[in-house]
Order: structure tokens, then sequence, then C-alpha cells
């Protein structure tokens, strides 16, 4: 675990946990469109 | 009335019901609390429905979305932007938006728009035109604003004194 | 004696004063926009609305100056429950002078309805409402949702805060938690990439539906700030069907489950820590009830044909589901098409997904996400003791943001706040039916307002009785309120750990 210096600013870990985010919801969207399509198969 | 206005007569309701039963049912001028409330009822049915246009003329292409309020609810109408030609005036603040008449198809759950609630529109008439508003400045309002910042004012700095002097 | 509980007492007025000055300084927002959309008569509107907030603030600051110079945490928890009560009134006044609403009590529901991010609403001729106005509801949205979170975060810091040091596994880290600047100086910073990603996004779709530019914005903003908050006003009254467009409807899902995510999580992805995104118990939480419960309610409207085809069960009933789930509120159909539309299934479906609700230390509502992990872990737990012979020591463990273990009395504390949202539901559900109201739109209402929900039947409206528009008011206010107990949850947990390393 790394150590935690608090929080700076905008830098790669940044960007990457708004991707992270917006990657996890997306996905789950999808699942949940798929789970749509699956009942009206 | 002689055989001939009898037969006349007969005849002439024998085509009116006739008309009546293969014409789709128009359920003449439906408010938007009855279609809402009773949406399977009217599903699929012919309505005309009349009310003022808000918000925004969305054009989508070839086609327009209009959202048309009654004063008690406001529902989508779709209609091709030929038909939408004549409407100029979505209604918001201070505004009145044009006031028309929708002839069209109800739909509960539109396949073509993800299952909302719509009017295919087959014809569309403005009835009046919208108008935009100028409210007068209140002077009430204006006296009242200017006393409460009077008042902030006076009591910011006698609570500054007061602080400053306290510490 | 006297004397020092007087003045303890004045220092209570004296931040609650201050406060008050800030709820006035935000009304220059909706003033400038009220001045920038050529409103003239609301922005005396919220002109009066700010004289009389910072009079009424330097009026108590200037009356209680002789104050304490610390401020003790009971102090603050009593200046917040004040200031929150004051503020309701005050910001009120904006919503009363403008003509949209049929009373003050009316006012003031809609202003708590906003705080405490619930959505409903008993605005009148919303789709005629002024760019001032509407700013000024899903600002208040906007904060009640913020503010929920620096306030929470304030509060776990200072539990948590001291000498508190964590081991981790064999390597002895040391991992020092965030102070309270750097804590709120990271809400503050992912809040404001969303807002100017959120608003982008939702007034580039605008344009593209054919909104006009100013009113693209305008909307964007304000439907990123409720959906973000998990707030729910909109700015027409056909709520998101307003649009007609998935695109809108996608990007507001997008923005208000993520919203609807605790914000120790936020700041845990942010910072490097990018497994806690499937790792958190809430996640999984949500993830297998809101899963569960979507399965259960698109079978039924599946089987019943509710929808045509796999489209508009996702836009109609699927965004439904989860605008409830994440005590969001956001609508793509109308409210009385629930209760004659759905199926029972559905229906039941969607009023367990608004009393669960979101996550923790959140802006969501409902009994949370944590509480449902930790109570299924629980049962679990009691199950494997059964079957264990006695000499086992069973140990069961959840993760958020750390893992830990999951004692006696996080479970007990958190079955017992479920159970006091069951019991204040069911005042709602009793009150609503000694109204007259008919069974479903009872139910259905009451879960809205338990879980800061949003989503209507048709029940909430001006000519709702004045018992219920009180009764709705202190309900909403009592259950966003529950932080403080998830609080004590969370300080549980704190001294837990603790106690846990130190053996």
């Amino acid at each position: 675990m790394k150590k935690s210096e608090g929080f700076n600013s905008a830098n790669k870990d940044t960007l990457l946990g708004f991707s992270i985010e917006m990657a996890a919801v997306g996905g789950y969207l999808i699942l949940g469109f798929a789970l749509c399509w699956l009942m009206v198969r | 009335m002689g055989k001939v206005g009898q037969t006349t007569f007969i005849g002439l309701i024998l085509v009116l019901a006739i008309t009546a039963a293969v014409s789709p049912v128009f359920a003449g001028t439906v408010d938007s609390q009855t279609l809402l409330e009773r949406t399977m009822e009217y599903d699929g049915e012919a309505v005309i429905y009349v009310g003022e246009v808000i918000g925004d003329i969305m054009r989508r292409g070839e086609y327009v979305w209009l959202n048309v309020s009654d004063g008690n609810g406001a529902i989508g109408v779709w209609l091709p932007a030929a038909m939408a030609e004549p409407v100029k005036l979505a209604g918001e603040f201070g505004s009145k938006g044009d006031y028309v008449e929708v002839s069209g198809v109800f739909l509960r759950a539109c396949p073509e728009h993800g299952g909302d609630i719509d009017i295919h529109a087959s014809q569309l008439t403005v009835l009046q035109p919208g108008f935009t508003t100028t409210a007068e400045v209140r002077s009430d309002y204006a006296l009242g604003a200017v006393v409460s910042v009077i008042a902030a004012l006076a009591l910011f700095f006698l609570a500054k004194k007061k602080t400053r002097s306290s510490r | 004696m006297s004397g020092g509980k007087w003045r303890s007492f004045k220092t209570i007025l004296f931040y609650t004063g201050k406060i008050i000055v800030g709820i006035g300084l935000l009304m220059v927002i909706p003033l400038v926009t009220s001045v920038i959309s050529r409103e003239w008569n609301i922005a005396l509107c919220f002109v009066i609305g700010f004289g009389v907030s910072t009079a009424a603030g330097y009026l108590l600051q200037y009356l209680c100056s002789e104050c304490e110079p610390r401020i003790s945490w009971t102090q603050g928890m009593t200046v917040a429950a004040l200031s929150w009560l004051l503020a309701m009134v005050l910001a009120a006044i904006p919503y009363w002078l403008s003509g949209f609403w049929l009373s003050f009590l009316d006012c003031i529901f809609d202003v708590m309805s906003g705080f405490t991010t619930t959505g409903l609403t008993l605005i009148q001729d919303l789709d005629h409402v002024s760019d001032g106005i509407n700013m000024w509801r899903h600002l208040l949205s906007y904060l009640g949702g913020q503010g929920i979170i620096v306030l929470a975060l304030v509060f776990l810091t200072r539990t948590m805060s001291g000498a508190f040091t964590l081991y981790a596994g064999e390597a002895k880290d040391v991992k020092l938690l965030p102070n309270v600047v750097h804590t709120a100086k990271a809400i503050w910073f992912i809040s404001l990439v969303y807002l100017i990603v959120g608003t982008a996004a939702l007034a580039a779709a605008g344009l593209s539906i054919g909104m006009a530019p100013y009113r693209a914005f305008l909307h964007g903003l304000w439907v990123f700030m409720a959906a973000w908050s998990t707030g729910g006003f909109a700015p027409m009254s056909q709520s998101i069907l307003y649009y007609h467009s998935l695109l809108y409807e996608v990007i507001t899902m997008l923005l208000f489950i993520v919203g609807s995510f605790n914000f120790a999580l936020h700041y845990a992805v942010w910072t490097g820590n990018r497994r806690e995104i499937y790792r958190n118990i809430e996640l999984v939480s949500f993830f297998v009830t809101s899963t569960l419960l979507v399965t259960l309610a698109t079978f039924e409207m599946a089987k019943l044909q509710v929808y045509p085809g796999v489209m508009a069960l996702f836009r109609r009933g699927y965004y439904q589901l989860i605008s409830g789930h994440t005590t969001t509120g956001f609508m793509t159909i109308y409210a009385r098409q629930f209760i004659n539309e759905w199926g029972s299934l559905a229906f039941v479906a969607l009023i367990a997904a608004m009393l669960i609700g979101g996550s923790a230390s959140s802006t969501a509502g409902g009994f949370k996400g944590l509480r449902v992990g930790i109570v299924f872990k629980a049962l679990v737990q009691d199950i494997k003791r059964l079957m264990a012979p006695d000499s086992a020591v069973t140990v069961e463990k959840f993760h958020f943001i750390r893992t830990q273990v999951l004692e006696a009395e996080y479970a007990k504390s958190a079955m017992l706040i479920i159970m006091a949202y069951i019991a204040m539901f069911s005042v709602g559900v009793v009150a609503n039916l000694l109204y007259g109201y008919p069974l479903l739109e009872s139910i259905f209402e009451a879960a809205s307002v338990t879980g800061n929900v949003g989503l209507s039947s048709g029940l909430t409206s001006a000519a709702m009785p004045a018992g219920l528009k009180v009764l709705y008011t202190f309900m909403m206010w009592l259950a966003r309120l529950e932080f403080m107990a998830v609080l004590v949850l969370f300080g549980l947990l704190a001294r837990g750990v603790k106690r846990l390393w130190a053996r």
C-alpha cells in the first residue's frame, strides 16, 4: 500500500480515476441494456 | 315526408353509419390529464389535442419535437418539419408560446421513440400565435430590495465593528 | 454557570449567523442569472432574499459576538441543525416572492426537498418558470448534496484523526488519513471536474437535439447539478422525458450513478487506489441489489409487454429503476404510469430499490448499501457459526477502503438504522392512507420520501393536505440527517480497527 500524501492536484492518477469511474458506470449500463435485451428475446 | 324523402333520409343515415364504422375513432378534443390517466384506453387512437408550445422547438433533421402543454400536463408531439413550420414561438418565462391544435395518433409507448408517450401529428394548426409579455418592475419589490440591502449593510458594519473591538 | 451556558449558546448563534450570511451570498448566483435573462422582478426577489439573509446573519453575529474562540463538536452539530432550519426559511423567501408557489409552506417544502436532494416539488407552472428561480432550485439541490458530503467527511476525519495510524499487512506501511483541508480540497476538485465535464456534455447534447445555445447551457448546468446531487429536480415539468433523447438520458444516468457513490470511494479511486471500484462493499451491494431488482422488474415488464422492445424497456423500465435505486428521481415516464401501467412485481421492485438507496456518505438516500452489505455478511457469519464446530472462531471481513473485521456492533447498528427507516416508511404509508389516498400511491410516495428519491406517483401536489406537506418536509429532513448515524457507525469502525491492530 503506497503512502498517501493527501490530495495535491490534477495528475495521472486523477485522470485515470475519472476514466475508471466512467468506464465502470458505462460498463454497468451496458450490462443493464444486455439484461433488458435478454428479457425481450 | 314522402316515400322518396324517407328513403333518402334512411340512405343518408346508413351512409353516415358506415362512414363512422370504417373511420378511425375521433376522440374529439382530449386534455392532457385524460390522456395521461387513461393511456391504455387511448393508445393508438386518433386524438385532437390543444395546448401551448413550451420550451424549445427541437429540430431533428426532417422532423421536429414539440412539447405542448395545456396547463395541467405537457405531451411531446412528433411531426415533420414542414408541418411544424407555422410554429414560431415556444413559451417560457415572460412569454406564451403558440397555441396549437394537433391532430394525430396518441401512443402510450411509442416503438419509434424508445417507448415514450407521444402524439404523432398528422395535422397541426396554430390557433393563436404566441406573444411576449414585459412585466413592469414592481415598485414594492424595488423598495423592499433597497430597504433590505441598506439594513444588511448597516448590520454588516455594526457586526464588523463589534467583532473587531471584542478581539 | 449561567454565564457560561449563555456564552455557549451565543457561540452557536454566532456561527449560525455566519452560515446564514453564506446563504444570502449564494443568492447572488440566481440574482446574476435573472439579470442576464432580463427578469427584473425576479432579480428583485433575490435582492430582497439576499438582503434579508445577510441582515439576519449579521444581526446574529452582532448580538452574539462575545463568544468562545473555539467551537466544540457538539456545538458544531447544533450549529448545523439550527442553520439548516433557518436556511430553510430564508431560502424560501425568493420562492415566495416569485409567485410560483401557492403558499409559504409550499416554498419551505421545496427548499427542504432541494437541500435534502429529494426532488419532489410543489411548484406551479414549472414550464414557464424564470431562469433565476430554476437556478436557485438546482443550486439548492447541488449545495445540499455537497454540504452533506463536507459535513460527513469533517465528522469522519474528526473521529478518525489524532494519533491514528493503520498498519496494513506485513509491510508495516504507515498510512495517515487525510486531514480536513486535503479532504475538502479533494471533494471540491472532484466535484469541479465533474461539474465542468458533465455540464459540457449535457450542453452539447442539448445543442445536438435542437435546443438554443443559452437554454442548452442552462439546462445542461441544472440537469448536471440535479444528477450529481442525486436530487432529481428538473427544469421542465416532464422531467427528462422533455428532451426525448436517448443521448440525454444516457448522460444523466452516467452522472447520477457516479453521483450516488460514496465520496471516500471517489477519493480512493482518484488517488491511485483503483481497485476500490470493485472491492468496495457498497458498490458490490448496489451492483447485487440493482441487478436483482432490475431482473425481476424487466422480466415482468417483458412478460406483460409493458414496453415494446429492448430500447423502450431500457429507457422507460430500467431508467426509472436506476433513477429510484440511486435515489435521484429523474423520470422518463409520467407519474400515473407507475400506477396504471406497471405490473405488481416491477412496482414492488422499485419500492425496494427506493428504500435500499445508494451509498453512505454520498448524496443518495435510503438504507444505504453499506448497511445492506453489512447485514448480509452478518447473516452469512451467523450461518457459518451455526455450521462450524464450537471451538472454531469465525471472523467475517468486509472491504470499505480497508479490509476490516465485521464486528457485532456494526451489524447491530446497521440493523437498527434500517429498522428506523422502515418505521419512518410505515408512518408515511399510514399517514397517506389516513388522508384517504389509495394504497399503491400511498406506498410509492412514502418510499420516495423516505429514501429522498423524488419519483412521484402523482400524490405529491400543491393540492395535498397541509398536514401531509409538513410530515413529508420533516421526513425528508430526518431521512437526510441520518448521516449522523452513518458516521457513528464509521466512528465504531474506526475504533474497531484501532482495537484490532492493537492486539
